[in-house]
């Protein structure tokens, strides 16, 4: 029973995990450049697809922890992209056209997707059937999904000593705190914002590329993604790092008994979950923006 | 030079353009007929939607849901409980987006821009996805064929009679237009405008925006179920897609502007503009993602809403 | 008295708003509350009308406890105020913005098919005519000067038609011609309609002429209070307003 039980446990961390590294990614860009980035579901998406491309184009095995690299890298870019070329110069206007501008641009990425991807689902498991199984209470488990779970908790941990270790990060923080007075103290802000940009993409990109060997990459996984990026974010409130962990948790745990218990509801779930903290806690737990009109 | 008074020149335009629309099924094609009864569907969502959008200043991205709702009642009531009276279905469908749009709007008029948006994004998705869940009654991805409608006896079927079908979307189309302005010139519009440029100070007048927001919402909603309601029998078959097309109604507010009339402009042009690109390209998303995009930076106000700047800018500097 | 407080305390962390502010207003008297910045002005008025609930302490209006009610309801009750950054609505006219008041407290608000009657527009031109925006009624609240742009944020707590009014720096930043032209519009609709008014100013000039009673505040607390020549006895007074101006 317990060795059962430790299953699901495991799984809940395993989405937590991925949960955590597109949060995060998304929680950076608020914090800091203010926007809600409405196109991060399908960062995550692009993330899944160059990853099954890459992976089956890969010939060794040793090479493929790169592939992932590479995903998520090249989803960065694209994120810098749009920051530079698109969302700079609407960093001044009010949030609505944040919202309409990055809506635009999430439709772009979806058809774009679908156009140099095709309409149907990717996968490349390879990387997920190559690692086997390991042992745990006597069950085989999944190695790849532990690999994933240490992966993240070493990329979060990284994060943490970047943000309050390294000067950069603690300009950063400056920035996530007070924009206005962070340029005028001289923080250059003109590198900071690309750079956070680059950052959270990545985090979403290699989100998505961890995700693809045990699933598919398939169009229409940016809205999931996106809006259980939302529940988590509800729970955890907007701009908090730390939130956007336990809320990952949370969800990652109820989403993995609840497949398993409850499957008929399963969707439901999330959306009961966002409900139910929205009224009881409307500011999430740790967040820093207070949202209720 | 002269000065003609805004009222006559108001007067005009609403002549002239109402006599169009009367006219349209006498000198055009059936696919025209078709084409208009699309835009004036878009236009009756396109007006509920700016309520919520231009009036009360709350952004939504979920307002397909409210539109796939009418549709899909419409389509139960005529298709699969035979109940062939387009007039019950449209009622019907009216009472039940609306009766979501209650509760929904309840719950997502308590929350700021950025979640009020993602809210009504997610309570659409969540409709989406119940459409697959339950698929042996929606029919899942392959959505459900809508039967004819009947007008007491006239045959309302949008192949078989273009022209009537036209003049009943017209019918609703002119009281929903009606409505709408009588709304908005009361109160009570007033009252939304002035959420929208300063929420905070209605409340120190006395007003609780929380409800009149969501009386704002409640409307919006009441009109995408009417425009889902005339849309379903027009399209002939109602899919699961519905009601992830909140874009664009966003989009055709957008273009028109939120002024009175923008979003009824915008949504002609949005619809002539869409059927004539999907006909050469496979590309719609992605332009239609690249016009949002271009037109929030570019064009703010929207076509109506620059025109309207520039005209009054030529008028001011012809008179001094 | 027509409002009063209780031992209002008012914590933001370790900063102390309001330190056991006891006050009490006597209907239609014009009470002015002075002090240097931070002393607590902004956040009284902000208790009073229900912006901020206070951390202790309770609020009297007409002899209902109305601590931390709900703005709108505080300003049912007959609370109007204004604000130290004129809150009005910048894209509508000088006209609308006084009727969406006037639609408000006829309780009109909830008009949907009716059109803007003939009483709200008449008390509306009242309002307007009192505050000499006729002319200016049809102008658009952002193309207003930056004194007109205060006096319509009055004349939008007037509209209310309040019992008690609660003005925050209604002259500030405005010319110093223009100020006596605000506070002389204020006075005369104050002392003829009999409202109560609680007004936070930093003139001291202004504040002497027309006020029946003078509050001093620092750090949170009230440490003077009494009729106009009696402040300006006042030693200790003199010292914490000059010490900072």
């Amino acid at each position: 029973m317990l060795d059962i039980i430790t299953t699901y446990f495991l799984n809940g961390i395993f989405f937590a995990s991925i949960l955590f590294l597109i949060t995060s990614g998304l929680t950076l860009i608020f914090s800091v450049a203010g926007i809600v980035n409405f196109a991060h579901g399908c960062l995550y998406m692009i993330g899944a697809y160059i990853a099954a491309i890459l992976i089956k184009a890969t010939p060794n095995p040793m090479l493929l922890p790169f592939t992932f690299i590479v995903s998520a890298l090249l989803v960065g870019i694209i994120g810098v992209v749009i920051e530079r070329g698109l969302i700079k110069w609407i960093y001044k206007r009010p949030v609505d056209y944040q919202l309409l501008l990055l809506f635009g641009v999430s439709l772009i990425l979806q058809d774009f997707t679908r156009i140099i991807f095709g309409p149907q689902p990717l996968s490349s498991s390879e990387p997920f059937i190559y690692s086997g199984t390991i042992e745990i209470l006597g069950r085989p488990y999944p190695l790849y999904n532990i690999i994933v779970i240490i992966v993240s908790f070493i990329i979060g941990i990284s994060l943490w000593l970047f943000l309050y270790k390294t000067k950069l990060g603690k300009y950063i923080r400056a920035c996530s705190l007070d924009r206005e007075m962070s340029s005028a103290l001289g923080i250059n802000t003109s590198y900071i914002f690309p750079m956070i940009f680059l950052i959270g993409a990545t985090l979403g990109g290699l989100s998505g590329a961890l995700i693809l060997p045990p699933t598919v990459a398939m169009l229409g996984m940016d809205a999931d993604a996106l809006i259980e990026a939302f529940v988590v974010i509800t729970i955890g409130g907007l701009g908090s790092i730390k939130g956007a962990l336990i809320g990952s948790i949370i969800i990652g745990i109820i989403r993995a008994f609840g497949i398993v218990y409850i499957p008929e509801i399963e969707l439901a779930i999330i959306y009961l979950v966002m409900a139910a903290v929205l009224i009881v806690r409307p500011r999430g737990l740790f967040g820093k923006e207070y949202r209720v009109a | 030079m002269k000065q003609i008074p805004e009222n006559k020149i108001k007067k005009f335009f609403l002549i002239i353009s109402t006599s169009i629309f009367l006219i349209i099924p006498l000198i055009g094609s059936p696919y025209l007929d078709f084409l208009i009864s699309m835009a004036l569907v878009y236009a009756i969502w396109a007006l509920g939607y700016n309520f919520l959008y231009g009036y009360t200043g709350l952004l939504s991205f979920g307002h397909a849901a409210y539109f796939g709702i009418g549709a899909y009642t419409v389509a139960f009531i005529l298709t699969k409980f035979s109940i062939n009276s387009f007039l019950i279905a449209i009622l019907a469908a009216i009472v039940i987006s609306t009766l979501s749009g209650i509760l929904i709007g309840y719950l997502c008029v308590r929350y700021t821009a950025i979640y009020f948006a993602l809210l009504t994004l997610a309570f659409a998705q969540f409709f989406y996805a119940l459409c697959f869940r339950f698929y042996y009654i929606t029919g899942g991805s392959d959505g459900m064929h809508v039967s004819t409608p009947y007008l007491f006896n006239f045959n309302l079927s949008a192949i078989e009679n273009p022209i009537g079908y036209y003049y009943f979307t017209l019918f609703f189309f002119f009281i929903a237009v009606y409505v709408a302005w009588r709304i908005v010139n009361s109160p009570f519009g007033k009252i939304l405008q002035a959420i929208k440029e300063n929420t905070i100070r209605v409340e120190f007048i006395g007003v609780s925006t929380r409800k009149y927001k969501w009386y704002s919402f409640i409307l919006s909603t009441m009109y995408s179920g009417l425009a889902g309601a005339l849309y379903a029998p027009l399209f002939g078959h109602v899919v699961p897609d519905l009601f992830i097309i909140s874009a664009e109604v966003l989009f055709a507010t957008l273009l028109g502007g939120t002024t009175f009339i923008g979003p009824i402009l915008g949504s002609i042009v949005f619809i002539c503009a869409r059927s004539y690109i999907s006909a050469f390209t496979i590309y719609w998303p992605f332009i239609l993602g690249s016009l949002i995009v271009a037109f929030t930076l570019l064009f703010p106000s929207g076509i109506v809403g620059t025109l309207e700047k520039k005209i009054s800018h030529i008028l001011k500097s012809e008179v001094s | 008295m027509i409002l009063y407080t209780k031992n209002l305390v008012k914590h933001f962390g370790e900063v102390k708003a309001l330190e056991n502010v006891n006050l009490s207003l006597e209907k239609g008297t014009i009470t002015s509350i002075v002090g240097p910045n931070g002393a607590g002005k902004t956040t009284l008025i902000n208790v009073i009308s229900g912006t901020i609930p206070p951390d202790k302490g309770k609020v009297f209006f007409m002899n209902k406890d109305i601590t931390a009610l709900l703005p709108y309801k505080i300003a049912r009750m007959g609370i109007g105020r204004s604000f130290q950054i004129p809150a009005i609505y910048n894209g509508l006219t000088v006209l609308d913005n006084v009727r969406v008041a006037i639609i408000s407290r006829l309780g009109k608000a909830n008009k949907i098919f009716h059109k803007i009657d003939k009483e709200i527009n008449e008390k509306a031109n009242e309002i307007l005519e009192i505050f000499g925006f006729l002319e200016k009624k049809n102008l658009l609240a952002q193309d207003l000067s930056h004194g007109d742009r205060k006096l319509l944020d009055v004349a939008i707590a007037f509209a209310l038609d309040p019992k008690l009014v609660l003005l925050d720096e209604p002259t500030s930043g405005v010319s110093t011609s223009e100020k006596s032209i605000i506070m002389n519009t204020i006075h005369n609709v104050i002392k003829e309609k009999g409202v109560t008014a609680l007004i936070v100013e930093h003139d001291m000039d202004i504040v002497f002429s027309y006020s029946n009673k003078i509050i001093v505040m620092h750090q949170g607390e009230i440490i003077a209070e009494g009729k106009p020549s009696q402040i300006k006895e006042d030693k200790n007074v003199e010292r914490i307003l000059l010490g900072v101006e």
